[in-house]
């Protein structure tokens, strides 16, 4: 009742409020009902002055089951939006090239919009344009959807941009479906620490990472269209956090030509991440990557990759920095192009050694418990390197022998859940 | 306004919008009171907020308060008669239903103090609600805001005059600070930072003794009460200082419960865990807050922790706390950076 009420002291509401007072004062016997039926589902916002106080008023008292519609336009805003503890919200545009959120004069915020401990949030048919920090992050939501939204950083991606695009944390039933990352300094697609996740008909281009999956479980990734990041996909685990990640599966996605000198402000993990990498996977467990077609990533189509080789000590004593149960299968490799020269510290002496035995198909650093822990079984026969980091740090005993990763685990099962 | 007013007054004998009367301070059962005065929490002029005592009005004071870019509070609580916080030095004070939060945040500008917000935060049965009321500039009244907004600022510290956008919360803003596991919480009132004097006029008491002395706090049965120190005191241990200042400032959000839980970085008083207090430990989410830099903290090597960088920033994506502030705190920068580097 104390949200109700509340809702007739909103400003955009005072109208309704007017009309409503009336019907309960007729109704004097039914003392319970200041709405005599629910509010109408849909609240529109037109774009103009009023637009960012309506949106803010809105976000904060809108109702389970309700739609915020952003009509076609611009909207400008000068702080993030929040929303939390909400239950069955839709946020919707007119479509992706019709409904711009424009965050370029945000001077307050760490992030465009903000969705926080709420459950069935749906985003659809937006953009949300120039965030001064991460565009668009749900944090410990359940069932979270994004469908045909797009995050942008406008002109030529540059470490100035946020960090990244769209960025469910922390959150269960993660839907991501026909949405669009451009320009993030870190990942265009970021989900984290979350559980039961669809990422699939999306396209990332111009990012340090294309879509990054970190510290997730049962993650499923398919038919995207990734190119021109740093990175393509990556699959991280990284020590400190609330969850470590298992149960990837990657797969039908087209991943070609990422060759952006990587672009993250120093500091961050995906910093290392050489220029040309088609997939990337680091320190997770049981991640099955098949069926892609890996194009043109110019250093390495496939990186394999242990967290020690970036950090030697992880001080997380619950942290297994190495990749386990890895299945690498059935994809196809095309490398014609040439290597960015430029390249992060750990990339850049890698360089002399590939420059004699030419760029891998398939890079591994080789710090594994066991050399079964990554499976191959691909047709093409791609080029192939073990580094050997785990025996030797100067990389010197190399291999390119294959065969202690012939082993074929049984397939990761399909993520599985009804999305909102 | 008028029309709404008097259906309201219309309304009042068949909804169930009503005041609970108490002895002179009015708390709303249900929605926020458009205006302040409305809840008769101060006698006279309003903007002189002096607290009405004999109906349960009682200012306090914290021994470090939280960084609002150097805006000076006066914070007052409301217990309702009869009713009493259990006592307890772990975790905030836990306050009964119908009790008040009330905190005024004001600049002393061109000689005159202006009080530019009220921030009230009233428990219910199962959490606490926020409420944030406006300021007119006459200074008569303050109003109600769901929404918030800025208030152009211009002060002078350390005889450096700066202008400013101080920032009143929108409703939501509020639970990004307040919220832990979803639910409103007060951050201030602890057992900790309200175990020092104050000057009640008639006489100067420790705010604990004080506050068991009224009943509104279950006396401790401990003699040995614990008290944070204040920030700003060299005398004091500067570990226990910094841990208290980070502790205020920032793991409302930075804690397993709280905004940031994403980044593993939690800087709560109590946390001994060396690399979830940030030490040696690499960011997460930073963007362009690592200012190039490997760790969150690297011990005796503050001016190249992520920590510093970011509260030694106005920048709005590298500064922390995220919202709040938009001035740097020089004197907190300072604590913290003395204290990285005694690590």
């Amino acid at each position: 009742m104390y949200q109700t009420i509340k809702k007739l002291f909103s400003t955009v509401s005072k109208v309704m409020c007017f009309t409503l007072i009336i019907t309960s004062c007729s109704n004097d016997d039914d003392n319970n009902d200041y709405f005599p039926t629910s509010p109408s589902n849909v609240i529109t916002i037109s774009p103009g002055a009023n637009a960012q106080n309506e949106a803010l008023d809105v976000f904060i008292e809108v109702e389970s089951g309700q739609t915020i519609l952003f009509e076609a336009g611009t909207f400008n805003f000068t702080g993030s939006l929040s929303m939390t503890g909400k239950d069955e919200i839709i946020i919707k545009g007119a479509g992706r090239n019709q409904t711009y959120l424009d965050f370029s004069a945000q001077n307050s915020g760490g992030e465009g919009i903000l969705v926080e401990n709420s459950t069935s949030i749906r985003f659809e048919d937006l953009t949300i344009k120039d965030a001064v920090g991460d565009a668009l992050k749900t944090r410990e939501c359940t069932k979270v959807s994004f469908v045909n939204v797009a995050t942008v950083w406008s002109g030529e991606p540059s470490s100035n941009n946020g960090a990244y695009g769209l960025y469910p944390v922390l959150c269960d039933d993660v839907y991501i479906d026909n949405c669009y990352a451009y320009g993030a300094s870190d990942s265009g697609i970021y989900v984290g620490q979350s559980n039961n996740v669809i990422v699939k008909n999306t396209v990332a281009e111009g990012n340090v990472g294309g879509i990054e999956i970190e510290n997730t479980t049962n993650a499923d990734v398919f038919d995207n269209d990734v190119f021109d990041n740093t990175g393509g996909i990556l699959v991280f685990d990284l020590p400190g956090l609330t969850q470590s990640g298992s149960g990837t599966r990657v797969f039908d996605n087209n991943i070609h030509d990422n060759n952006r000198s990587n672009f993250a402000p120093e500091g961050n993990i995906i910093g290392n991440v050489p220029a040309g990498t088609g997939i990337m996977v680091l320190s997770t467990k049981n991640v099955e990557i098949f069926n892609n077609a890996l194009v043109d990533n110019n250093f390495t189509n496939l990186l394999v990759a242990s967290y020690l080789m970036v950090n030697p000590n992880p001080q997380d004593p619950t942290f297994n920095p190495f990749p386990q149960g890895l299945s690498i299968h059935e994809n196809s490799y095309t490398m014609s192009g040439t290597v960015n020269p430029n390249q992060p510290a750990l990339a850049q002496a890698l360089m002399q050694l590939f420059q004699l035995t030419g760029y891998p198909n398939i890079l591994l650093d080789g710090i594994l418990m066991q050399p079964t822990d990554v499976c191959l079984q691909e047709a093409t026969d791609p080029s192939f390197i073990n580094l050997n980091a785990a025996v030797d740090p100067t990389f010197e005993s190399f291999t390119m022998d294959t065969s202690p990763h012939d082993c074929s685990p049984d397939p990761l099962p399909h993520v599985e859940f009804e999305e909102f | 306004m008028g029309i709404m007013g008097m259906l309201f007054f219309a309304c009042s004998t068949s909804d169930d919008y009503v005041e609970i009367p108490t002895s002179g301070v009015n708390i709303p059962s249900e929605t926020p009171f458009n205006t302040l005065s409305e809840y008769n929490f101060f006698l006279g002029d309003l903007k002189n907020l002096k607290p009405n005592t004999e109906d349960g009005i009682i200012p306090f004071d914290l021994n470090t308060p939280l960084f609002s870019d150097y805006a000076l509070k006066k914070r007052f609580v409301y217990v309702p008669e009869g009713k009493t916080i259990a006592y307890n030095d772990t975790e905030v004070l836990n306050f009964p239903t119908g009790s008040v939060l009330i905190k005024n945040f004001y600049y002393n500008l061109d000689g005159e103090d202006h009080i530019i917000e009220t921030r009230l935060l009233i428990k219910t049965a199962s959490s606490w609600e926020p409420a944030t009321y406006k300021w007119n500039d006459s200074q008569t009244e303050a109003y109600h805001s769901v929404v918030g907004g800025t208030k152009n600022v211009t002060i002078t510290i350390n005889d450096i005059q700066q202008t400013f956008n101080y920032s009143i919360p929108n409703e939501n803003q509020c639970i990004i600070c307040h919220g832990n596991n979803g639910k409103i919480e007060a951050i201030g009132p602890r057992i900790h930072n309200l175990n020092k004097d104050f000057n009640y006029g008639s006489n100067t008491e420790n705010q604990i003794t004080h506050w068991a002395n009224l009943g509104i706090l279950e006396a401790p049965t401990n003699t040995n009460i614990p008290s944070w120190p204040k920030f700003e005191d060299t005398t004091a241990d500067l570990n226990e200082r910094a841990r208290a200042y980070l502790a205020v400032n920032c793991s409302s959000c930075h804690s397993a419960g709280g905004a940031a839980n994403n980044s593993g970085l939690y800087l709560g008083y109590f946390n001994e865990n060396p690399l979830s207090l940030g030490i040696y430990k690499t960011p997460v989410a930073a963007g362009s807050g690592s200012g190039g830099f490997t760790y969150v903290i690297e011990p005796g090597n503050a001016s190249e922790s992520i920590l510093l960088y970011r509260i030694n920033s106005s920048e709005i994506d590298i500064r922390m706390p995220e919202i709040g502030r938009e001035l740097i705190h020089n004197e907190g920068v300072a604590l913290i950076e003395e204290w990285i580097n005694s690590l």
